[in-house]
């Protein structure tokens, strides 16, 4: 095609030239046109996208508010989630420690006033001294005596005697009333120490009470920032939000891949036991048996069975109906349901067993058609604890995906507003893009401005050159003119 | 959240609504005329290959390619496998006894009848309603019919894969390679003229030679 023109341009040069003068002449005649066509489809368009640029941008500020709205919701009834278990904990801590409390103050009572008692006993002192100590020293002092007068140096003798056998007596005495004091002060030990175990547990139960009561004073600064709306609060919200989706999503992708392992343990079996192999459908481009879609049925009941466990146990809340319902009622669906998931676990089990017969039936099979397999002799190793092992992963597996729906609720919890906050970010970036676009287009209504002179660059150079010609004329007739003048002004 | 479980549970079932067939049917020509009977403990291989892989729901038949091909008494062992695969495991032992009966016993046959085979073949295929159908013929494709008989007919074989198996060199081939060629040729354009696509395997070795075209 190419070489053709050019042949036809060798050809014919004064057409081709020509022509091509003409195009240029119908161009510079009609430039200024073209010029302001060029301007008014770049205002247009470059309005257009300005336009749109602005409404991206506010699209963009009321979803940010909308979002800003959600998370600080999100935060608000997860903060009164927190609280209300804190509370809940609090009163676990009560109704366990603190309700024994009248029966630990009566032991306390009993103890203290079994010390009292024993107190008041070590306080009693022997006898005092009898009243005739003071006859004695009266009659000592009578003249009579310091006379030397034997009767009563007989008497004062005696009275020395029994004074003194009076006063080993009272000595004694008072040693066995210290050593009572001092037995009574011991059996006061024991009571010492149930006292201060008594006083210790009570002292632990209120520890236990100004720890939880602490962690309630966080949650609820953080409930009353959250409900001011503070930045602090969103941020927060908005950092925590994204990690829980993050790591939602990872579990969540780890729980698929157990599902996947629970389905192909139970998918082969399924046939044995509903047939329809030979049914198959087209599910998303893939073709699968009933018995296969039997197989998956069953995993995704397993989930939804465990979510609505969850649920009744007040782990997740992502059904209010499920969540409000009575106590009452709510403790028999919890059984229902683990009931229904302990058969299926069990007919897991049991496919898992068929499974490992089926398999050994097909190498059999395999074997005996001459095309490999595994030959049925006996072998070294047991086959019992791959069996049991797989029937025991039968069973725990529908348990172990129940607590999948823990990280379902919070990637509904959150996904809302971290791809809402991806969405934002786009639109933010297209609003950009949109303003540099019509910037772009304004320059390039200039830069094709240009190209098109370079096309009709010959009738342009003409026309400068006329231009400057008829200025210099003018430039010339203006001078001479000045200079007629000056000449006539010359005397 | 209750929308978008509705939205999926929609979507799902719009995706179960292709409901094709998706069964194979495979119907295995043996040849049995003249030397040709030495080859055929190669093919019990092959049959038992496919014994092995053919799944719940599929057909197989196995026939004979002698005189007079188009008769129900040619076809020496056919089935549609059980859904439960312990049945048709009973099914598939029962099926690899009753060939390797066939081979151990087999007379040669005089004649060649190929496109008789084929008829029959494609009865039986259309009647199982499989949505793969596959003709497999192991035979050297010399036709040679027997005097009177009328072979000259259009089949129809449109959605059929006819494979030709392990077509061996006859001694005339030798001398002339165009006659081989011609053969094939021949049975190429025949069957592609009747709607059905044509393969050839020679070499079986292959770890996916044998495998069916979806």
């Amino acid at each position: 095609m190419e070489g053709q023109f050019f042949n036809w341009m060798q050809a014919n040069p004064t057409v081709f030239f020509g022509t091509l003068l003409l195009v240029m002449l119908a161009l510079y005649f009609s430039k200024n046109g073209f010029y302001a066509a060029f301007r008014k489809i770049a205002l247009l368009l470059s309005a257009s996208l300005r336009l749109q640029s602005r409404a991206l941008i506010t699209m963009t500020e009321q979803m940010k508010q909308r979002n800003r709205e959600v998370l600080l919701e999100m935060g608000q009834a997860q903060k009164e989630r927190d609280i209300e278990r804190e509370f809940y904990r609090v009163n676990a801590i009560v109704d366990r420690d603190l309700s024994g409390y009248p029966e630990l103050q009566k032991v306390i009572s009993e103890h203290i006033t079994a010390i009292e008692e024993d107190y008041q006993k070590t306080g009693e002192s022997p006898p005092p001294s009898p009243d005739w100590v003071e006859a004695v020293e009266a009659v000592a002092n009578l003249k009579e005596a310091h006379k030397g007068n034997p009767v009563i140096a007989k008497i004062l003798s005696d009275l020395h005697e029994s004074v003194i056998g009076q006063h080993k007596q009272a000595l004694g005495d008072y040693r066995e009333g210290i050593a009572q004091r001092h037995r009574l002060l011991h059996s006061m030990m024991p009571h010492w120490r149930k006292l201060n175990n008594a006083v210790g547990s009570v002292g632990n139960s209120i520890k236990g009470l100004l720890k939880h009561s602490a962690k309630l004073d966080v949650h609820m600064d953080q409930y009353e920032q959250i409900r001011q709306g503070s930045e602090q609060a969103e941020r927060a919200l908005r950092s925590s939000a994204s990690i829980d989706f993050l790591f939602s999503v990872l579990i969540i992708l780890l729980a698929t891949w157990g599902a996947f392992f629970n389905f192909q343990l139970i998918a082969l079996p399924m046939s044995e036991m509903v047939g329809g192999t030979s049914s198959k459908f087209n599910l998303f481009g893939q073709v699968v048996s009933v018995a296969q879609v039997a197989g998956a049925f069953i995993v995704i009941l397993e989930v939804i069975l465990g979510v609505f466990l969850m649920e009744c146990l007040h782990i997740t809340r992502m059904f209010p109906a499920l969540s409000s319902l009575d106590d009452r009622i709510r403790k028999r669906m919890i059984w229902a349901l683990f009931i229904f998931m302990f058969f299926l676990a069990s007919i897991e089990s049991g496919l898992a067993f068929m499974r490992d017969q089926i398999a050994a039936a097909d190498e059999a099979l395999k074997f005996s058609l001459g095309l490999g397999g595994e030959a049925p002799v006996a072998s070294d190793i047991s086959q019992t604890i791959p069996l049991a092992a797989a029937m025991m992963l039968g069973f725990m597996l529908p348990f172990a995906l129940m607590f999948v729906a823990i990280p379902i609720e919070t990637l509904f919890l959150t996904g809302r507003v971290v791809l809402s906050s991806i969405l934002v970010q786009v639109l933010h970036l297209a609003a950009i893009l949109l303003r540099l676009l019509a910037n772009a287009i304004k320059n390039l209504v200039e830069f094709i401005i240009a190209v098109y002179d370079i096309f009709i660059f010959i009738p342009l150079w003409i026309e400068g050159a006329v231009k400057s010609f008829r200025e210099d004329s003018a430039r010339r007739s203006e001078t001479s003119s000045v200079s007629e003048s000056s000449t006539e002004l010359r005397p | 959240m209750r929308k978008g479980f509705l939205i999926s549970l929609l979507f799902l079932l719009s995706a179960c609504a292709s409901n094709e067939n998706y069964s194979t049917a495979v119907y295995l020509l043996l040849d049995t005329s003249g030397t040709y009977t030495k080859e055929l403990r190669k093919a019990q291989n092959i049959i038992n290959y496919y014994l092995a892989t053919l799944e719940a729901g599929d057909s197989f038949a196995v026939a004979r390619i002698d005189s007079g091909s188009f008769s129900e008494r040619d076809i020496i062992a056919k089935v549609k496998f059980d859904d439960k695969p312990s049945k048709s495991n009973v099914q598939k032992r029962e099926f690899a006894e009753i060939i390797d009966n066939f081979v151990s016993t087999v007379e040669s046959a005089s004649y060649t009848d190929i496109s008789g085979g084929l008829l029959q073949a494609q009865e039986y295929i259309t009647e199982t309603g499989a949505g793969y159908k596959h003709i497999l013929i192991y035979s050297d494709l010399k036709e040679e019919l027997p005097d009177g008989f009328n072979r000259d007919f259009d089949l129809e074989l449109d959605g059929f894969t006819v494979t030709a198996l392990n077509v061996t060199k006859l001694r005339t081939d030798n001398v002339d390679p165009t006659e081989y060629k011609s053969r094939l040729l021949y049975w190429q354009d025949r069957i592609e003229k009747a709607g059905g696509s044509w393969r050839m395997l020679n070499d079986l070795e292959r770890d996916d030679a044998l495998e069916l075209p979806k």
